[in-house]
């Protein structure tokens, strides 16, 4: 018995170290550029692994595809050029609009179904076999586009200051992918038989000419963490993780953008993330859901999301290559479509939030920074 | 020298002799001088930059550190299971030789193999990878002096796992632990304050730290780092001396 004590003293002590080491020391703030900064404070080996993890998070994107619809996998039925190009001009209303009716998602369709106390729209998105996965916030959006498409990566959803809870229950959509094959056939055209027949039955199916089903977005939540640990660089699978979770647990979105932001502190579209969280959580402490400074830890937290969204455009105004067309940028691997949208986004709310909450003159300033950089930015053009 | 050290040096030595008649350590040394033609090669014609230098020197020195903890504990784990094994236990313990004795032998030898092998690896990855401008010096030197304590801890650790658990078991959760223990440490939550007794070999490693040119470690931060591996050095001790001493061979 007594040659255990030493053990556990020593066991003891060990948790006890244990807790003063801290697991980041890894992680430091490096010299040189921003470029210079990401590429050198990495492991060789996870450079070496970088493509088997990154493979490893799309393969569970995919998985989060099939979740989504029960288990039920479908034949790849839409492509990007399906898509609407209006997500740019398609930032929505004043911050002072009371209820929120339009609005475009990155990549989703015309199809947004209301749901909800306040009606919200919330937009699905189906795209093709790409491997982007896309998101936009916008200032005044009211709608959530959140694409999944069987065997695509093209997710979107789109977040603005005014953007509402969405339950996620289980819900028929009604949209434009109803028909689409399943990956088993239907009745009419399996030539198998009762194998067929049999397959229906123990595999998850649905008869394509019904209504897609989408189960809860919890159950995609576990496969979201599953991505961000095997590639914690995989910026878009803690935004969508959190935009499944922050309708159930706001605190826990904000906790997993947060570990987001430890492993990818340059990563312009998760300060955004922080930042639309925290408008949430501003919205939920109204009693009509609206942004307002009325007390004191709603300006509290809206000065955060401000200064959030003002480093999240500063960050994203030094990453955005300078010497491309716009049609180079949304087709580089540097830079790409959605990241584009993201890059819009980020600045028209920075601006809209500013001047309506911030400093108006910063707010200018602030817009013609961003026009000098995207001089094509549609919606601030406008109100130049 | 007294008789004890006299043992000791004896059991090393026939330690080294099995360590050099098996074929592993020549596996080594091939794959590590492949990585040094390549950083060789990239020295002398390669791109030079920041990123360049960095990937290199990041790739030896993790390199360097992992080869010597999978030979410590290689050597670790089957050491007494083999003893056992082969019967050669007996007559060892029939000389003037305790258990205490024995195990210590045993882990001088795996925990001194490892030892030297990493420092030859690393010093030889010092000589040949391009060094980065930003490198901090004592960073490097702090680092330098954590890797015998992070591997005389993995030949302990090892040979406690090959004394309790069956040798397949013994191989896979000892390098499950000693590659995976600090990722399984982040991933745990933090209510769950068992996760503190998981042996975290992956905080000692800060080959990215050394190359990203971070600064040298604060007191406050290092000296943790120095007494964790000790204290788990008195653990397994601990811990292998009770199990061996009751162990019926």
């Amino acid at each position: 018995m007594r040659a255990w004590i030493p053990i556990a003293i020593s066991s003891a002590a060990a948790a006890a170290l244990s807790l003063f080491i801290p697991s980041d020391l890894n992680r430091d703030e490096l010299q040189g550029n921003r470029r210079q900064r990401v590429e050198v404070n990495r492991s060789a080996l996870a450079r070496i692994l970088g493509e088997f993890r990154t493979g490893t998070s799309d393969l569970l994107f995919l998985k989060t595809e099939r979740y989504l619809h029960g288990g039920v996998g479908y034949v790849p039925h839409q492509d990007e050029a399906s898509q609407p190009e209006q997500v740019e001009e398609n930032s929505g209303h004043s911050l002072d609009a009371p209820g929120p009716k339009h609005g475009h998602g990155a990549h989703d369709h015309d199809h947004g179904h209301a749901q909800g106390p306040h009606d919200h729209d919330h937009g699905h998105a189906h795209g093709p076999h790409d491997h982007d996965h896309g998101h936009a916030h916008g200032p005044h959006d009211h709608n959530h586009g959140h694409g999944h498409g069987p065997h695509d990566h093209d997710h979107g959803h789109a977040h603005g200051p005014h953007d509402h809870d969405h339950g996620h229950g289980e819900h028929d959509h009604d949209h434009n992918h109803a028909a689409a094959e399943t990956l088993i056939p239907s009745e009419q055209q399996d030539y198998r038989g009762w194998i067929g027949r049999m397959q229906r039955e123990v595999k998850p199916w649905r008869d394509p000419s019904e209504h897609h089903l989408h189960s809860e977005g919890n159950e995609l939540i576990p496969w979201f963490r599953m991505m961000t640990l095997s590639d914690p660089a995989y910026v878009r699978g803690y935004i969508l993780g959190a935009f499944w979770v922050q309708s159930e647990n706001l605190e826990a979105a904000q906790q997993l953008i947060e570990e987001g932001l430890e492993h990818n502190p340059y990563a312009f579209q998760l300060h955004q993330s922080r930042a639309m969280l925290q408008l949430k959580e501003v919205r939920g402490l109204s009693e009509d859901g609206s942004l307002s400074i009325a007390l004191p830890e709603q300006k509290l937290l809206l000065e955060q999301a401000l200064e959030g969204l003002r480093h999240a455009t500063e960050l994203m105004m030094e990453e955005r290559p300078k010497d491309m067309s716009k049609e180079e940028l949304r087709n580089s691997p540097r830079w790409g479509r959605y990241k584009e949208l993201d890059a819009l986004a980020v600045s028209n709310s920075a601006v809209t939030l500013e001047a309506q909450f911030g400093d108006p003159e910063a707010a200018e300033a602030l817009k013609e920074r961003v026009l000098q950089v995207i001089p094509d930015h549609i919606r601030l053009s406008k109100e130049r | 020298m007294s008789q004890k050290g006299q043992q000791l040096k004896l059991l090393l030595r026939a330690g080294l002799l099995e360590l050099a008649r098996r074929q592993g350590i020549q596996v080594l040394c091939l794959l590590m001088s492949l990585y040094l033609l390549i950083a060789l090669g990239a020295r002398s014609v390669g791109e030079r930059s920041l990123e360049a230098d960095s990937f290199m020197l990041n790739l030896g020195l993790t390199l360097s550190v992992s080869l010597g903890l999978i030979l410590a504990a290689l050597t670790g784990l089957r050491q007494m299971p083999d003893d056992i094994e082969n019967r050669s236990i007996y007559p060892l313990l029939a000389r003037p030789l305790d258990r205490d004795t024995l195990l210590s032998g045993r882990f001088l030898s795996a925990a001194l193999s490892g030892i030297s092998v990493t420092l030859i690896f690393l010093l030889l990855t010092l000589i040949v990878s391009p060094t980065p401008s930003i490198m901090n010096r004592g960073m490097l030197i702090q680092y330098l002096l954590l890797q015998p304590l992070a591997i005389a801890w993995a030949a302990a650790f090892a040979l406690l796992l090959g004394l309790c658990l069956p040798r397949a078991l013994a191989t896979l959760s000892c390098l499950g632990l000693i590659f995976g223990g600090e990722f399984l440490f982040r991933i745990l939550p933090d209510l769950f304050i068992f996760k503190h007794l998981i042996p975290r070999f992956g905080s000692l490693q800060l080959a990215t730290r050394v190359t990203s040119g971070a600064t040298a470690l604060s007191p406050a931060e290092w000296i943790p780092l120095l007494l964790y591996p000790a204290v788990w050095l008195c653990i397994c001790h601990f811990s292998c001396r009770s199990v061996f001493r009751r162990k019926a061979l």
